[in-house]
């Protein structure tokens, strides 16, 4: 070409220049896109933070699906002490009055009892309070000096007894006393079992001392009492705590696992959903599943069984104060119907709990710490060990088909794969234009780009499966794809031998994947 | 913007060719400067003075392909490019060859037995080798069931140098049946550009992308001079008349060598070998020091691609990072001031010739080049018709591939002492220029003074 160029400008040769005609260059690219080896942890996309992959002993994977503090409900919510009122009057009859000229000074004790009881027959044999107050309001008319003494025997601090004393000076004026007083509760012990004899009961005694002062003193004269036990809160309570219901709590579980499979055949053999749930009451406390609904976009299926009646969970004894107790109820296909209930892929659960505190009134000696608490944590548990037959899933991609020029004569995709799991798939793009309508579909015959790996009777695999493929896209089928808006993107899955056997997804299984491609292109190059 | 000149300047004269003087060899009998191709052969005068410029100015280029063998014509005469024609040109030979040669001054002195010449040359020898597998990949690419699986990356050669030569020659008989002549050259480099070690491969398909490359090197020299030789307008700068007239320290030497063997009175055989020797570049010399390559790419990782973040400027794309990698293995490292040197493109010619009636001369030359290791011989029948004192007339026809398609013509006049000619060796590439691949040119002027007793 040089020699012709400088020839054509020395002498007039290449005549022909201007014949030449446009040239078709058809370069063809072949080259590698991508490649990757994937494990199980690899296809799930984690944008749910609760989903989780476990596995076990054997490797086998375990997705779980996790939602601690599903509820909790403390004490303060089922246990409160009453406000109590209690009133007295305090005199002296007229034996003791007629010393009070001739020894100048007489004193007198009185014993006094009332019931802290609530709305619940709580039998309580002692509090260690939290706080609260204690209102002493008195009101005397003697026409003497003294004082007066209450001894609260039901109340008492590092083991003495809470004791106050209200002395007065008679100036000739009425009332002698009146007075109001307040008793902070905090950190005191309320024993109400009149020494060990009964319960609820709350005990104290009034002294009164009255000093001579040249006034006769009459037994109508006298002392006016009245106890107000106020906003009493506890750190723990004793004794026999009636039954109450706790509140039901209901929830919706988004399962994104099935989110985008449509139909086919989905069993799982080991299913199970934990609930962990946690007593730090001194007593039994049932808990019931009252609802459990599985639902998906066409059906809904309610959790059935064994599972399904109260069961009773276990709590701290005395000397496990303070403890929080865990028990673990599982559902699996033992005791339920939960098998089945994920077979219809359900894309969501809603579920009820309900509980029963200390149920039928079972245990005498129980304890409430204000802490108590009644927590639940739910995992559902999906082993990988089962079988999917025609299973479908599909999803949507925008796609912009104006990105394929003209120049390309065709486009051939060659997919390798290496399978070491127990599951085949197939693939198929359609491609859609902005009303939805169908215009073109990429692959024409075997759509099947990964054939599932051999097992043994167990379900686990003995033997890989390569497979290679080539997706050719020309002519008018590269037209048609110009022309989408959006490509669909369907899958069918089945577990070895079409879904009639139980396979395992274990970690240790691998996908090997490699994307080649050949573009031909169809350049025209000059000419007119 | 001046550095892009000089590797353009260098790979314009590295794409053209090498062509051998048949013509030149032929008409020993009249041109004094046919002993640049056998320095045994005497001019008939006794002074011969060739000026600066004038004397003899020589070009060749040649190419694996002519412009027909890139087209062919169509049903309705339109030309078309026929890429399994050049392909297949290619896939013969790939070398691009050019050689220029300007004399800047000749001076012979003949005895009766012997001949004394000094010359100085200002020489351009270029080689560079263009694989077929990558002309084939250029027009099939690596997809075509039919491409090769493999580009030779060591097929690749490239080797331009612009230089000096001034030449003291002598021959002389040593009986009255051997004559012997020699040439010693002394040789000043002003610029090269060559590629030394260039040995490797590219593999590309569906699967995977295989770079292998050893460690190899580009040398080149001359460039601060070309720079002032060919300023940017913008630039002040002026001719480096020391660099270009011997007063570097890119030197070298070369021999020429030539016997001439008389057979019988009319019947003698003539062999050469020339241009044996080599140029070190020590002066205004860069190397390019490429690290060698292992690289194989089976497909971006897919799951980095899935993991991307599109959506934030600061990272760096999978695909971007994997450019890096590939264009930081091509990365050479620049050094100045280093040293190395390039052979002289050697050549040889044998040949006998046959005169009859002192006017008709037959004769047989086997010539041809040492490039890379690689020898390139051809065979040309030549024939010269001596006219008297005035005119020589040549035409040769070289047998290559076969066939004879190469004809070459020369004329020489001598008008006193002051002699014209002119050489074409290949002289279908006037008459026929489409299909030409070669095209060699001398012309000159000679003032020759005196003649030999009995050089006839």
């Amino acid at each position: 070409m040089v020699i012709a160029s400088v020839f054509y400008g020395c002498n007039g040769a290449f005549s022909d220049l201007d014949k030449i005609g446009q040239f078709t260059w058809n370069p063809s690219l072949a080259f590698p896109i991508a490649k990757a080896t994937f494990g199980f942890e690899d296809f799930i996309t984690n944008n749910d933070t609760l989903v989780f992959i476990e596995k076990d002993e054997e490797g086998l994977i375990i997705l779980t699906y996790e939602n601690n503090d599903l509820f909790s409900q403390n004490a303060a919510s089922y246990l409160e002490l009453p406000d109590e009122t209690h009133t007295e009057s305090f005199s002296f009859d007229s034996p003791l009055l007629i010393q009070l000229p001739i020894n100048l000074q007489i004193s007198k004790t009185k014993f006094f009892s009332f019931m802290v009881e609530g709305e619940e027959r709580d039998e309580i044999d002692s509090v260690l309070l939290k706080s609260g107050e204690l209102e002493l309001k008195m009101l005397a008319n003697f026409p003497a000096s003294g004082e007066v003494k209450f001894r609260f025997l039901s109340l008492s601090q590092n083991g003495q007894l809470v004791e106050i004393t209200y002395p007065w000076q008679y100036s000739g004026t009425q009332p002698v006393l009146d007075q109001i007083d307040i008793l902070d509760l905090s950190d005191l012990k309320m024993d109400l079992t009149d020494g060990g004899t009964t319960v609820n009961t709350f005990n104290f005694e009034v002294e009164i001392t009255l000093n001579y002062e040249g006034q006769p003193v009459l037994p109508t004269n006298s002392l006016e009492i009245e106890v107000k036990l106020l906003d009493a809160t506890f750190k723990a309570i004793y004794g026999k705590i009636s039954e109450r219901t706790i509140d039901p709590v209901s929830d919706t579980l988004k399962l994104d696992f099935f989110e985008n499979l449509i139909s086919g055949s989905f069993f799982l053999d080991e299913p199970a959903i934990s609930i962990n749930i946690g007593n730090s009451f001194g007593l039994p406390v049932s808990v019931n599943i009252s609802s459990f609904e599985a639902s998906n976009e066409t059906s809904t299926l309610d959790l059935t069984g064994d599972i399904t009646q109260p069961q009773l969970i276990n709590f701290p004894t005395l000397e496990q104060l303070g403890d929080t107790i865990r028990t673990i109820i599982t559902i699996d296909n033992t005791n339920s119907n939960l098998p089945e209930l994920i077979s219809m892929l359900p894309t969501q659960i809603i579920y009820t709990f309900a509980g029963t505190i200390n149920p039928q009134g079972i245990a005498d000696n129980s304890f409430v710490l204000n802490e108590s608490i009644v927590d639940v944590d739910l995992k559902i548990e999906l082993p990988l060990k089962g079988r999917l037959s025609d299973l479908e899933a599909s999803t949507l991609f925008e796609f912009d088909g104006g990105e394929f020029t003209n120049d390309i004569d065709f486009v051939l995709f060659q997919i390798y794969t290496n399978n070491g799991f127990p599951l085949s798939l197939d693939i198929q793009a359609v491609f859609l234009d902005a009303a939805g309508t169908e215009l073109e579909i990429l692959i024409d015959e075997d759509n099947r780009i990964l054939e599932a790996a051999d097992v043994d009777a167990e379900g686990n695999v003995t033997l890989s499966k390569e497979k290679t493929i080539q997706v050719k896209v020309e002519g008018d089928k590269l037209q048609r794809i110009q022309n989408a808006t959006t490509i669909r993107i369907e899958a069918v899955i089945n577990t070895t031998g079409g879904g009639t056997t139980s396979v395992k997804i274990l970690d240790s299984y691998q996908l090997e994947v490699k994307l080649g491609a050949q573009i031909d292109f169809e350049l025209n190059v000059g000419g007119s | 913007m001046k550095k892009q000149l000089l590797i353009l300047f260098m790979i314009l004269t590295a794409i053209t060719a090498h062509a051998q003087q048949v013509t030149l060899y032929q008409m020993y009998s009249s041109i004094p400067q046919s002993n640049q191709v056998n320095p045994v052969f005497m001019p008939k005068s006794k002074i011969t003075i060739g000026l600066p410029l004038i004397s003899s100015d020589y070009v060749s280029f040649s190419a694996p392909a002519s412009f027909d063998d890139f087209f062919t014509k169509g049903a309705d005469d339109s030309l078309r490019i026929d890429e399994q024609k050049v392909i297949d040109a290619f896939n013969k030979s790939g070398n691009f060859d050019f050689e220029g040669n300007i004399a800047l001054l000749f001076l012979g002195l003949r005895t009766k037995t012997g001949f004394l010449s000094l010359s100085l040359n200002s020489r351009v020898d270029a080689g560079f080798t263009l694989p077929g597998s990558l002309v084939e990949f250029a027009f099939r690419g690596s997809g075509d069931p039919g491409a090769p699986a493999s580009i030779r990356i060591n097929d690749i050669n490239l080797r331009t140098s612009w230089f000096n030569e001034l030449a003291v020659g002598y021959s002389r008989a040593i009986n009255s049946k051997i004559t012997v002549g020699g040439k010693l050259k002394y040789l000043q480099g002003i610029g090269t550009i060559s590629v030394e070690g260039l040995n490797g491969y590219i593999e590309s398909s569906m699967d995977s992308i295989h770079i292998s490359m050893d460690s190899w090197a580009v040398h080149t020299a001359g460039e601060k001079f070309l720079n002032s030789a060919f300023p940017d307008d913008s630039v002040d700068s002026e001719f480096n008349t020391d660099y270009f007239l011997f007063k570097n320290g890119n030197k070298g030497w070369g021999v020429d060598v030539g016997v001439e063997y008389k057979l019988m009175d009319n019947l003698l055989l003539t062999a050469s070998v020339l241009d044996v020797g080599k140029i070190t570049w020590r002066e205004d010399t860069k190397s390019y020091l490429f690290d060698e390559v292992k690289y194989t790419f089976e497909g971006f990782d897919l799951l980095e691609l899935l993991e991307e973040d599109n959506n934030d400027p600061n990272s760096q794309s999978t695909i971007d990072d994997e450019i890096d990698s590939l264009e930081n293995l091509f990365e050479p490292k620049e050094m100045e001031g280093t040293v190395f040197s390039t052979p002289l493109t050697g050549k040889f010619y044998a040949g006998g010739r046959y005169t009859l009636l002192k006017m008709h001369t037959f004769g047989v030359i086997v010539y041809g080049k040492i490039f890379k290791s690689k020898l390139t011989p051809s065979v040309a029948l030549t024939y010269n018709l001596e006219l008297g004192k005035i005119l020589n007339v040549g035409v040769n026809a070289t047998f290559r591939n076969k066939t004879f398609n190469n004809f070459g013509a020369g004329l020489s006049a001598k008008l006193g002492p002051v002699q014209v000619y002119g050489l074409v060796d290949n002289i279908q590439s006037i008459l026929f220029a489409e299909s030409a691949r070669v095209i060699s040119a001398r012309v000159g002027l000679n003032f020759m003074f005196g003649k030999v007793k009995g050089s006839d």
